[in-house]
């Protein structure tokens, strides 16, 4: 896998290459759904403040493959929390790691476009 | 209603015939779009029809709505479709389109007169909904209240927001908008991307950052729900405008036992990093006096001052013991101006040191992560959190078009928002500081088009947006206000530092739970104070006992002033023995019972995290004078958590 464009969050990968998607919190309740090529979920959980996602990127189905992230703020007032995704493909190449605090938004959402080379 | 059957059926049926000629040349089957939509607007007509011969004043906002949005979703097709055909190849099928699409406009302004009169008719006029159209509708299906929005939207100047600078807004969550958390949201994201100070191990600095459909979009949505479908004073947007409650459980000045001090009762949490306070007069001691306290927790101070920031990772605290069990800890120092060298100027010397206190928390039912919410939470996320991402993105789907596989070209449908966009992109990339990007994506906000400019369809789908991050929301702050409702029992342990007369240790159990919905808060403390060391042969060791209890509402509007906190409390004390004054005499016979109640008003300084405590307190006597004493305190209170996340958040 690698980044095309950090800011428009635009990658690419393998077909067949299978993507992970990690996603670590702080001072938040660790809640992540996500919306993956219209298939909607809560992000599976690897612990209290983890969850993590492994999809294969599928050419004939999907290329791009889309990918929203929507990170949930349990914090009412006084500072935000913070969410750390890392997103990386079994067959090497770039990790691309981002942090998205909750600046001052309960929700936020976040759209990864994964170009099937 | 005059549609124009003959005319829109005839342009339908050659439009369907040229179509197919063309289909080579094109990505995607129009014609079959076409046909569904062409069928859906025909069911709509012929229920609106019908209603119309049965009822001429019957209510119609459904019925002109759904039509309304069909014949958006025709009038992109046929763009769509227009857009396919190589310029000069085909002018017969290019006029046609263009035929099509005026008689389309013209359909849609009778639609929005009908959607006018409906929305003026009254309630009782509304008749039973007919059935939706079998052919599922490709945006979420209206209420009355989108459609209403709809006409709102088109009608009179927009009301102007006020936005407060973002400074002010992140420093405190609870106490704006949520309009103008998603405008402070963009703005810092764009700052941090720009700075690459989000974590520097994730990202470098990128000095072009910009908005980003890929990252900005859903507080987009907000501001476009904000801007085009809401009004200040629209129930329906009206959770836009609102801001939530504030905390009133932390405890940043110092306890009743100090000089100065205006708490007559001590509250359960403490600030996570540091909290300073400055205070005069006193309670129920005999002499008035300045105090100047400094509250922290260990651990947040410690990572702050070792340059690891307001957050931490969770995996390095859970992992440790001991920095879970510090976590619920914090002390404080507190100072009497009045003594040392210089009396009545705060040296910090120790000599100035009144007392020092340590506090264990216990239960902390404020804490949304407590596993008490666990349940609750991953309910939220099952039910509201799904439907909310599935709205999210068919709204994404609705606003923005996705037909090009590089996101670079990712663009909004509504023409009048993409020019917007390009155009606030660029300003917001050339700015060169990330100061720039507040002020100038503020005065981009207010160029943003009219709601009368841009498409029904957009103005309708934000409409439902609005309702489903509404009801979102709503769902959230029904968990929070549960949350606020929790008990906080803490243990603190203080140590007072008299000038001559023996030093004292008070042991206090606070215990605190929220009531009225959370509105407001309830908070008991039981306390023993003991001698340090026995002031005299045959006097007691335990000086006194004491009960209090304090009521703290707060109310005022955060957005105008900010959020003042009303409190009620009452102490009872019994002196058990002999009182030591200041000076370490014994004074006989002041043994017995103090009472006290006082009334207090903290008055906030809005955004800037400070509080100015003013109180009033009658008591019986005092510990050394049996009288009756009125006594007034101020001081000013400033919570520096939310500097600290400002200063250095990571």
């Amino acid at each position: 896998m690698h980044i095309i464009d950090e800011d428009e969050l635009f990658l690419a990968g393998d077909n067949g290459e299978n993507i992970n998607v990690t996603v670590r919190s702080d001072n938040t309740v660790h809640m992540v759904t996500y919306d993956l090529d219209g298939v909607v979920a809560v992000m599976p959980s690897t612990g209290p403040q983890s969850s993590e996602l492994t999809f294969p990127l599928n050419q004939p189905s999907h290329d791009p493959s889309k990918l929203t992230l929507v990170f949930h703020f349990s914090n009412s007032s006084g500072t935000g929390g913070i969410y750390r995704v890392l997103v990386k493909g079994d067959q090497g190449g770039d990790t691309f790691g981002r942090l998205f605090k909750q600046n001052s938004s309960p929700i936020t959402a976040k759209r990864y476009t994964i170009d099937v080379l | 209603m005059r549609f124009r059957a003959n005319r829109f059926l005839c342009c339908s049926l050659v439009l369907l015939a040229l179509m197919s000629a063309v289909r080579a040349q094109q990505p995607r089957a129009f014609s079959g779009d076409l046909g569904e939509v062409n069928a859906q607007i025909r069911q709509v007509k012929q229920r609106i029809k019908a209603q119309e011969v049965s009822n001429p004043t019957a209510n119609q906002l459904r019925e002109r709505s759904q039509l309304l949005v069909l014949l958006q979703q025709k009038r992109d097709l046929l763009n769509g479709a227009k857009s396919h055909i190589p310029a000069g190849s085909n002018p017969i099928l290019s006029q046609v389109i263009d035929d099509s699409l005026k008689s389309l406009e013209t359909d849609m302004q009778e639609v929005v007169e009908g959607l006018r009169k409906d929305v003026a008719l009254p309630a009782s006029a509304t008749p039973q909904l007919s059935p939706t159209p079998e052919t599922p509708l490709v945006v979420a299906p209206l209420t009355e209240e989108a459609a209403k929005a709809v006409v709102a939207s088109a009608e009179g100047p927009k009301v102007q927001i006020e936005l407060n600078d973002c400074s002010s807004v992140n420093q405190n969550l609870g106490s704006y908008s949520q309009y103008e958390r998603a405008v402070c949201n963009v703005v810092g994201d764009i700052q941090s991307r720009k700075k690459g100070n989000i974590d520097p191990t994730l990202a470098s600095p990128r000095p072009k950052a910009t908005l980003s459909l890929a990252q900005n979009f859903l507080e987009l949505q907000a501001i476009l729900v904000g801007k085009l479908v809401g009004k200040e004073e629209s129930e329906r947007a009206k959770f836009l405008f609102e801001a939530e409650d504030s905390r009133t459980d932390k405890q940043v000045g110092g306890g009743p036992t100090n000089a100065g001090s205006t708490s007559l009762v001590v509250k359960g949490s403490a600030p996570s990093v540091l909290g300073f306070a400055v205070e005069n007069g006193a309670l129920t001691q005999s002499t008035s006096g300045t105090a100047i306290t400094f509250r922290a927790n260990p651990v947040g101070l410690f990572k702050f001052l070792a340059g690891n920031g307001y957050y931490s990772s969770y995996e390095e605290d859970e992992n440790d013991p001991l920095t879970r069990f510090l976590k619920k800890t914090s002390f404080s120092v507190s100072f009497d101006a009045n003594r040392g060298k210089q009396p009545g100027t705060f040296t910090a010397n120790p000599q100035q040191i009144s007392s020092y206190t340590g506090r264990i928390e216990f239960i902390n039912e404020r804490d949304p992560r407590h596993r008490k919410y666990q349940k609750t939470w991953e309910k939220f996320l099952a039910e509201e959190g799904i439907v909310f991402t599935k709205d999210i993105v068919s709204t994404r789907t609705a606003l923005i078009d996705e037909s090009d596989p590089n996101p670079r070209n990712y663009k909004f449908r509504d023409p009048k928002i993409q020019s917007w966009f390009d155009e606030t992109a660029k300003i917001l990339s050339d700015a060169a500081t990330d100061s720039e990007v507040e002020p100038k994506f503020k005065d981009q906000l207010s160029r943003l088009p009219a709601s009368a400019a841009v498409s029904a369809n957009t103005i309708v789908t934000l409409g439902g947006f609005a309702d489903s991050l509404g009801n979102y929301l709503r769902a959230r702050n029904r968990i929070l206000k549960e949350i606020a409702k929790g008990s906080v029992v803490s243990f603190e342990y203080t140590n007072k530092r008299e000038v001559s007369a023996p030093d004292t240790s008070n042991f206090r159990f606070i215990a605190e739970k929220g009531i009225f919905q959370g509105r407001a808060d309830l908070t008991a403390n039981a306390s023993l104070t003991m001698f340090n060391s026995r002031p005299l042969a045959g006097t007691q060791r335990i000086r006194d006992f004491e009960f209090s209890g304090q009521l703290d509402v707060p109310f005022g509007s955060t957005r105008e002033v900010g959020r003042f906190v009303f409190s009620v409390a009452g102490n009872y004390q019994r002196l058990t023995g002999d009182t030591i004054a200041f000076d370490g005499t014994v004074i006989k016979g002041l043994k017995g019972d103090i009472a006290a109640v006082q009334a207090k008003l903290a008055i906030p300084i809005k955004g800037t995290g400070f509080k100015i405590p003013f109180s009033i307190t009658f008591a019986n006597r005092t510990e050394l004078v049996r009288e009756r004493q009125v006594r007034g305190n101020v001081g000013f209170t400033f919570d520096l958590d939310t500097l600290f996340s400002k200063w250095k958040p990571f």
